[in-house]
């Protein structure tokens, strides 16, 4: 069965997928560059998102047989969903061990990273087992909780927000300090570059670069929120000494007496929408390799979810480790991916406008149904 | 030791779960078979931990080196 996402869940999936993980220490690294001009930053990375976007489908919309992009099983095809697979492996052991150490320092400090590991990897692998109409759905009604959440935020905390704490505004010496600290963000923000895996399986598809871009846009409007509130409440001096500076704003929330503990709710309803990202991953590198194999089943997404969480411990030594990894090692080879990713994705499609061209008979003769479709 | 033995009997289960799929299909057989042989041969690297760091080392010192020139730090 062919599987059919929309328009709306695309957009909503990769404006999780940019923003979900990263609001955990990736805002702390901008303002402890660009300390109170950080708000400019998530702008800059919404222009760079749209650059990317528009390389990546660059002719998309006059491709006829739009399920020849990965069912085609041409060299090239393979070569760009390996190259996914590389960067999505390294994104999910990753997050993996960034919410392990999140939820080891914030909520279980006794239970071993193992086992926190390895509840996550068991959960992840529920919600892609189901396939990518799932994650979708999860994602479509967990990361509207977190939009809510995002707004309410600096709503809640008004009463703790000094606009003060934005002065001296810009001026002319920022602009080294906004630019080296656009350079961090730029590798988080172009995650959603992956999406291209399904973007064959979105209807109507003529629509897509659209949905992504408004993704992109969601994500950035929360990142930006995320900023504005650290820097406001507590400061661009406190956010860049702090760990996990976006737990620490939501500590600050006081609304009644008997309601102290405000920061455990916000939490429960911000991990489904981390499960929803780390689920996409799974399932991506679970379609690259069908792609690269050409051959469907879900077996393999057991020994690689299990594979993703060795490697999320054993990767990384400490939190420090996967932080300077997270944000120093990944800068550049993140942005380094994603662009030879939309580029090699780009020249894809221009191969396949171009075989369309000259055998006209074959257009509505391709392939029903690309590598990877499963409900 | 726990890790390793808890992953490579995860795998098991989920072989012996699935078993008459896997009689069934020959590639799927094989290929699953791979993917269980890599990840249990991984989780060799939750004993051994250093070797793996290495890796993460070996980008850190190429690609985190780029950026640390680019931030100016």
């Amino acid at each position: 069965m062919t599987s059919r996402i929309s328009n709306l869940q695309i957009a909503l999936l990769s404006g999780n997928f940019v923003v979900s993980t990263t609001i955990v220490s990736v805002p702390q690294a901008l303002i402890d560059l660009s300390m109170q001009n950080t708000w400019v930053i998530p702008p800059l990375l919404f222009g760079y998102i749209f650059v990317l976007v528009t390389i990546a489908l660059w002719g998309f919309k006059k491709v006829k047989n739009y399920d020849g992009i990965w069912g085609g099983n041409h060299l090239l095809a393979r070569g760009t969903a390996l190259l996914v697979l590389v960067f999505l492996f390294h994104i999910l052991a990753r997050d993996l061990r960034t919410i392990t150490n999140f939820t080891k320092h914030v909520l279980l400090p006794l239970t071993p990273g193992f086992v926190i590991t390895m509840l996550f990897v068991l959960s992840i692998l529920y919600i892609a087992w189901a396939g990518i109409e799932v994650i979708a759905r999860f994602t479509e009604l967990y990361f509207l909780y977190l939009i809510i959440i995002m707004i309410f935020l600096p709503l809640s905390l008004i009463p703790q927000i000094e606009l003060s704490r934005f002065e001296p505004v810009l001026g002319l010496g920022t602009i080294p300090s906004i630019l080296q600290s656009g350079f961090i963000g730029l590798a988080s923000a172009g995650e959603l570059i992956v999406f291209i895996l399904v973007i064959t399986m979105v209807k109507p598809i003529g629509d897509a670069r659209r949905s992504f871009i408004l993704g992109g846009a969601i994500g950035m409007f929360m990142l930006s929120v995320m900023i504005f509130s650290q820097i406001s409440v507590l400061s661009a001096v406190i956010t860049s000494f702090s760990l996990y500076p976006s737990y620490q704003l939501v500590q600050q929330i006081r609304l009644t007496e008997f309601l102290d503990r405000l920061d455990l709710v916000i939490v429960s309803f911000y991990y489904p929408s981390v499960f929803a990202k780390m689920a996409f991953s799974l399932y991506g590198i679970h379609r690259c390799l069908e792609i690269v194999l050409n051959k469907k089943s879900r077996l393999q997404l057991v020994p690689l979810a299990l594979l993703a969480g060795v490697m999320s411990i054993a990767l990384f030594k400490n939190p420090i480790h996967n932080y300077t990894f997270e944000i120093f090692t990944w800068a550049t080879l993140g942005l380094m991916l994603e662009l030879l990713i939309a580029v090699m994705f780009a020249v894809l499609i221009w191969r396949i406008r171009r075989k369309e061209k000259h055998s006209p008979g074959q257009q509505s003769a391709g392939s029903s149904e690309s590598p990877g479709h499963f409900g | 030791m726990l890790e390793v033995l808890f992953i490579i009997g995860f795998l098991l289960a989920t072989g012996i779960f699935n078993y008459k799929t896997l009689k069934n299909d020959k590639k799927e057989k094989w290929l699953f078979l791979t993917f269980c042989i890599i990840t249990a041969l991984s989780s060799v690297f939750l004993i051994y931990d250093q070797v793996m760091f290495r890796y993460t080392d070996l980008l850190s010192n190429t690609f985190g080196s780029i950026t640390e020139r680019m931030v100016g730090k």
